[in-house]
């Protein structure tokens, strides 16, 4: 595709398992008359005389391709909504399956769970909405999310009846975010990546854990499901696929969704969906952004200012976007894990959840010649990223901008502070953004749900 | 013999792309230069090596310049082959 856009006619050689995968690669591109040859075979462990027989047999083909333009709206091929393997067991059949679709990049490199019809209709008595009911459009592809795609794909992940509908939600918050901000954010050639908090009963309700909440382990297995479920919706409804729609430089094990609950019982504030409008009885899940993670340890401190001085020294990192203002929605912001035992320190100090957040964002501050270093200033540097009303930092020597020490994030509010952990004093920080956090009820896709 | 039968979980495409059509044709392969693009996969290049021969005997005057790189290609390369070539036939073997 790229090369037609290059105005050379391009003629790939597509084994005929795959041409489906072609023709939907080819509609996210925005290019459906994509023409091709199909081959019966894949050439990978063909034999050399298959491979030979089957490029002779495709000769007239690539030619006629090469020479004579097809009408777009007879190519379009429908992927056929079921599949059967054979094995000579139903295991040897699983690993068909595995083998084909990890092949085609439909899961995240761990064996997949078989989304069989039964196991499908299962997974949709945890909702009350129609399997044909199509909640949103996922980005970056805008794929059509009905509710058995979601379950289809939450099958696949192992996922539970009971937690649909925290996925569905999930789904929904990120729908929710402006549509270029949502491609930016997924398609970025960094390694950004959703985060979901869920607040509310039904973390307890269905064991989402609000502890040691994002490693691997049995407390984990509700927290994993869903995320491994959201990244499974991202790929094959949003045609997430990396080097297709995620551009991501380097990747991260931050794209095995974290899914996490919030220690409401310990904390001594009040809810992050609280603070965000919500009852404290919803249940509510809120997608944000990260770009990293950070452990900060502590190793004494005793008193809220120590400790939150501790914080605010370690959000000291990454840079500074001049593009977008205080007042804009858009930006950098970082996200703080406080365990119970340092929150509640800090909360029986006095210092309340906006107290917090105002002195972190007095003391986490740094020097404009360490945080633009990402962008050259001088010579030929990419303006794009300095806006006009910055430009006379150009003038200023690296001895002058270093003098100029200010605020990591442009606003308190951009710290989001939130209670989890287990009963141990290590912070957690994680750079976050660009968006300003989604929340989506998730009440209202439960079974039994009042409409 | 077991048989497992599953459901796609890829969904339908509706979006806000705005679908182009491919470039021009070429009038013939009676001349002009055809780029053969490899992605590295197992045997595309036996295949492509299969078309470049088919080619040859077609169409003497039409010449042919063999590329490699990985899936998905680099733009660098892309720009070469579209600027040294008038089509190709690309190979991912897959």
């Amino acid at each position: 595709m790229q090369l037609e856009n290059l105005g050379r006619p391009a003629v790939t050689i597509v084994s005929g398992r795959l041409e489906g995968d072609a023709v939907e690669s080819a509609r996210v591109f925005g290019m459906p008359g994509l023409q091709y040859v199909v081959v019966p075979w894949i050439y990978r462990n063909l034999d050399p005389d298959r491979v030979v027989q089957q490029t002779d047999a495709a000769i007239d083909d690539i030619v006629r391709e090469l020479t004579t333009l097809r009408p777009a709206e007879n190519r379009r091929v429908e992927a056929a909504a079921r599949e059967s393997f054979e094995g000579c067991n139903q295991l040897d059949a699983l690993e068909r399956m595995n083998e084909a679709f990890l092949g085609r990049d439909w899961g995240d490199g761990y064996p997949l769970l078989p989304p069989t019809a039964e196991a499908v209709e299962r997974l949709l008595t945890g909702t009350r909405l129609a399997p044909d009911h199509v909640l949103c459009d996922v980005a970056p592809g805008w794929g059509l999310a009905t509710v058995e795609k979601v379950a289809i794909n939450a099958a696949m992940a192992g996922a539970k009846p009971e937690q649909l509908p925290v996925i569905l939600a999930a789904l929904k918050a990120l729908a929710k975010l402006d549509p270029e901000m949502a491609r930016f954010f997924l398609m970025s050639t960094g390694s950004h990546a959703s985060l979901l908090l869920v607040n509310g009963p039904v973390a307890k309700e269905i064991g989402i854990n609000a502890r040691a909440a994002m490693g691997p382990g049995r407390d984990n297995q509700a927290n994993l499901m869903i995320g491994r479920s959201y990244t499974l919706c991202l790929k094959n409804i949003g045609h997430w696929y990396p080097g297709l729609m995620d551009m991501d430089t380097l990747g991260s094990v931050r794209k095995f969704t974290v899914c996490v609950a919030e220690n409401e019982e310990a904390s001594p504030w009040e809810p992050f969906h609280v603070e965000r409008g919500f009852r404290r009885d919803e249940s509510v899940i809120t997608l944000m952004g990260t770009r990293g993670e950070i452990d900060v340890p502590d190793q004494g401190n005793t008193t809220p200012e120590g400790l939150l001085k501790n914080i605010a020294f370690n959000c000291t990192f990454g840079q500074k976007d001049l593009r977008h203002g205080a007042d804009s929605d858009v930006g950098r912001r970082i996200i703080l894990m406080v365990p119970p035992d340092p929150a509640r320190v800090i909360g029986e100090g006095g210092i309340s959840k906006e107290g917090a957040k105002e002195f972190i964002h007095f003391h986490a501050r740094k020097s404009l010649l360490h945080s633009l270093a990402f962008m050259p200033l001088r010579g030929k540097g990419d303006l794009r990223w300095l806006p006009r009303q910055w430009h006379w930092l150009r003038d200023l020597s690296d001895k002058e901008l270093d003098a100029i020490v200010e605020p990591v994030v442009d606003r308190a509010d951009r710290y989001d502070l939130l209670c989890v952990g287990a009963d141990r004093a290590k912070f957690q920080i994680m750079p976050g953004g660009p968006f300003s956090p989604s929340s989506e009820n998730i009440d209202q896709y439960r079974a039994g749900a009042r409409q | 013999m077991a048989q497992l039968e599953v459901l796609n979980p890829v969904a339908e495409i509706r979006g806000d792309l705005k679908p182009h059509g491919v470039s021009p044709r070429l009038a013939s392969l009676e001349g002009g230069t055809l780029g053969l693009l490899w992605s590295g996969t197992t045997n595309g290049d036996v295949a492509l090596r299969r078309v470049e021969g088919h080619m040859r005997q077609r169409f003497p005057k039409l010449q042919m310049k063999f590329f490699q790189g990985d899936h998905p290609f680099a733009e660098r390369l892309l720009r070469e082959v579209a600027e040294s070539c008038d089509g190709v036939v690309i190979a991912t073997a897959d």
